[in-house]
């Protein structure tokens, strides 16, 4: 009976990976921490990509760096000056963000994850811009943003190593898979977070610090999480490809 | 000052929580894919069949209805030991009429027909079909449900073991090609049994009783007087009552069968908001009976405790934003708990079910899913959706208890063309 049944493919209900080596997981898991210490040791290379590389993608040039240390780093952040946000301009603002409101709550054709994104944007830039009408002034100016953006891009980079390493180690990847999806991530952290801060510097100094908490909680790292889940369904549609052709992927339960 | 001292702190705190929930979904995870699994009951199968009574409560499904009665009467259980009893409940469209027709030509279907009572609404339905019956093991199922001809036998297989309570089946969406809802539902639902459940069936902790694809004993159920009709989250609220009272429940992740999802945002959302409310009652009542119970070990209480919780992951990591923008605010936004709230907003968005999407991941590739995991970020799009869904839910919960006020069914909208 068992070897009649060996020879049908398990059902999905009642499999699981068979050709996981157990020393590759281990080996996997013993190897994050060497990854790990790669990322500290590259960190000012990172810093150093990411400032001046989004220093020579602004659009106009000419970008002024600024000094901070942080993590044994000397980052130099961008400078930036956003134009000074006058009460009307604030009023203007949050009568845009309350008439864009009411547009999003009003009228339902986008599709209620879209609208509910709009929303909340909406709501953080109308939030900020009272709170600027009101306070005066924001925990963060434009330049120190930009050393925080600066900041949480070097403290992305050196968590991806432990986060996407235990991440990998769900799956029944090779080991030199494992270590690629963290690579892979750590290469694309690099552009992504270069290309981003270039746009997020022209912004702010377009438009000024009204934006910068939805750049922050929305369009900042959450945006980073994403596409490492992104690149992370890509590489698991791979696996599944190859499992479902090879013979002998999968084992009884 | 203390403000942002105490919104650091608030920060923390929701970070250790939702770090809590990733290392459990990580565990489950990892014992779904490469630990030996427990199986269900295979070997009990061919054991002499006892009766069966399926209840199978009904408000306006008439869009339905047939689908679900005829591949019940398809089942491959011993005639004369299988009694279906549909539960009319207050129907104003034509399921009593197709109710009619069927018990008519089919021996085995006893309809129901409730009118003109107060308590309206599934667990009350489900009382009312307590009554009607003798046998000892209770099937149930939703109106939108195609049990495939084996479900009846080999759920009824797991009553044969003297510990087990309940039984709970695998859920799978049929119309995925509805709409890209349909689709991303269909990953949570994956995540939600070929992982989490089958991994808590095999770890020992607390499969979830279902309320549909699901059986119970009669007996248990009629010896506390039945189910609470004030409760939104009858099935929640069964388990809890079981575990705590010695007993178990068993999930067969090979009994599966086919539901219709939510297709429209809207109905989606009215069914989170339900679930959340129904959950929350359950959390309140079951809380300190889980700590107290002699009968739970320490990680059975454990993992009832966060699966009573978990419908507060979404309030928590609202709150949680609403923390770190007013720390950004005031200038004092802390890295650390503030990248890792951002990731486990991305990781946990898969609400229904709340898996996170190393764990949705893990079922797809076992459920053979292929490309459709590329789907997998898309799920982030659901995060505020599902968040403010199931926080009202949860709000409502909480009102409910202090008010101690009657709740209302609300019926999810069907899709079948």
């Amino acid at each position: 009976v068992i070897d009649e049944r060996a020879a049908f493919r398990p059902h999905r209900s009642y499999r699981r990976p068979a050709s996981l080596a157990r020393a590759g997981w281990w080996t996997s898991l013993a190897l994050t921490p060497v990854v790990q210490a790669a990322a500290v040791l590259t960190r000012g290379t990172f810093a150093r990509f990411l400032t001046r590389g989004a220093g020579a993608l602004v659009p106009g040039g000419g970008a002024r760096f600024g000094h901070d240390l942080y993590l044994g780093v000397r980052l130099v952040p961008i400078t930036v000056n956003g134009p000074s946000l006058t009460r009307q301009t604030l009023v203007l603002w949050i009568s845009a963000c309350a008439g864009g409101l009411f547009v999003l709550i009003r009228r339902r054709r986008l599709p209620a994850p879209l609208r509910f994104i709009g929303v909340a944007n909406l709501g953080l830039v109308g939030a900020t811009a009272c709170y600027l009408l009101f306070m005066g002034r924001l925990g963060y100016d434009p330049a120190a943003f930009s050393a925080l953006y600066v900041r949480t891009s070097l403290t992305i980079w050196l968590i991806v190593p432990v986060f996407m390493g235990m991440v990998a180690l769900t799956l029944p990847f090779t080991v030199l898979e494992r270590i690629g999806l963290v690579l892979f991530c750590l290469a694309y952290e690099g552009a992504f977070a270069t290309v981003r801060y270039a746009v997020f510097v022209w912004v702010l100094g377009e438009v000024g610090s009204v934006v910068m908490p939805s750049m922050y909680l929305f369009f900042g790292p959450l945006l980073d999480f994403v596409t490492f889940t992104g690149i992370y369904a890509v590489l698991l549609a791979r696996l599944a490809r190859r499992m479902a052709l090879t013979e002998g992927a999968w084992r009884w339960l | 000052m203390e403000v942002v001292v105490a919104l650091r702190a608030y920060l923390i705190v929701v970070v250790i929580v939702m770090a809590t929930y990733a290392v459990r979904h990580w565990v489950f995870t990892l014992n779904r894919l490469f630990v030996k699994q427990r199986p269900y009951y295979q070997d009990l199968l061919d054991q002499q069949p006892v009766p069966v009574s399926v209840l199978m409560p009904m408000h306006n499904e008439s869009a339905v209805a047939e689908d679900a009665l005829a591949t019940l009467l398809a089942s491959d259980y011993p005639d004369g030991f299988l009694e279906i009893i549909p539960i009319d409940d207050h129907s104003e469209d034509d399921t009593p009429e197709i109710l009619r027709r069927y018990a008519a030509a089919y021996p085995a279907i006893r309809p129901l027909y409730r009118r003109g009572r107060e308590n309206r609404g599934k667990p009350s339905a489900l009382n009312d079909g307590l009554a009607e019956i003798v046998n000892e093991v209770v099937l149930v199922f939703d109106a939108d449900y195609e049990p495939p001809p084996d479900t009846v036998r080999e759920l009824a297989a797991g009553f044969g073991d003297p510990e087990v309570g309940a039984v709970m089946g695998r859920v799978i969406p049929r119309n995925t090609e509805g709409s890209l809802l349909a689709r991303l539902l269909d990953l949570e639902r994956a995540g939600g049994y070929q992982a989490d459940q089958q991994a808590r069936y095999s770890l020992d902790l607390i499969p979830q009783y279902g309320g549909t694809v699901a059986g119970f004993r009669s007996s248990l159920t009629n010896s506390w007087g039945g189910f609470d009709p004030r409760m939104l989250a009858e099935d929640t609220d069964l388990t809890f009552r079981l575990y705590t009272r010695g007993w178990r429940v068993a999930y067969a992740n090979g009994v599966e069968c086919y539901e219709e999802v939510p297709e429209t945002w809207d109905a989606r959302f009215k069914q989170l908001r339900r679930w959340a409310r129904g959950h929350t009652q359950a959390m309140f009542r079951h809380l300190v009976p889980v700590i107290r119970s002699p009968y739970l070990s320490i990680p059975q209480k454990l993992d009832g405790l966060l699966l009573l919780a978990i419908y507060m992951i979404p309030p928590l990591l609202l709150t949680g934003l609403v923390a770190n923008l007013l720390l950004f605010l005031t200038g004092a936004v802390p890295l650390g708990p503030s990248l890792a709230l951002s990731f486990f907003v991305v990781s946990y968005n898969a609400f229904g079910n709340f898996a996170p999407f190393y764990q949705v991941g893990a079922a797809g590739l076992l459920d053979g899913m292929g490309d459709r995991m590329r789907l997998l970020p898309h799920l982030f799009f659901l995060f505020l959706f599902n968040s403010a869904a199931v926080s009202l839910g949860f709000l409502g919960g909480m009102v409910d208890m202090v008010k101690r006020r009657d709740v209302t069914w609300e019926k999810t909208e069907r899709f079948r063309r």
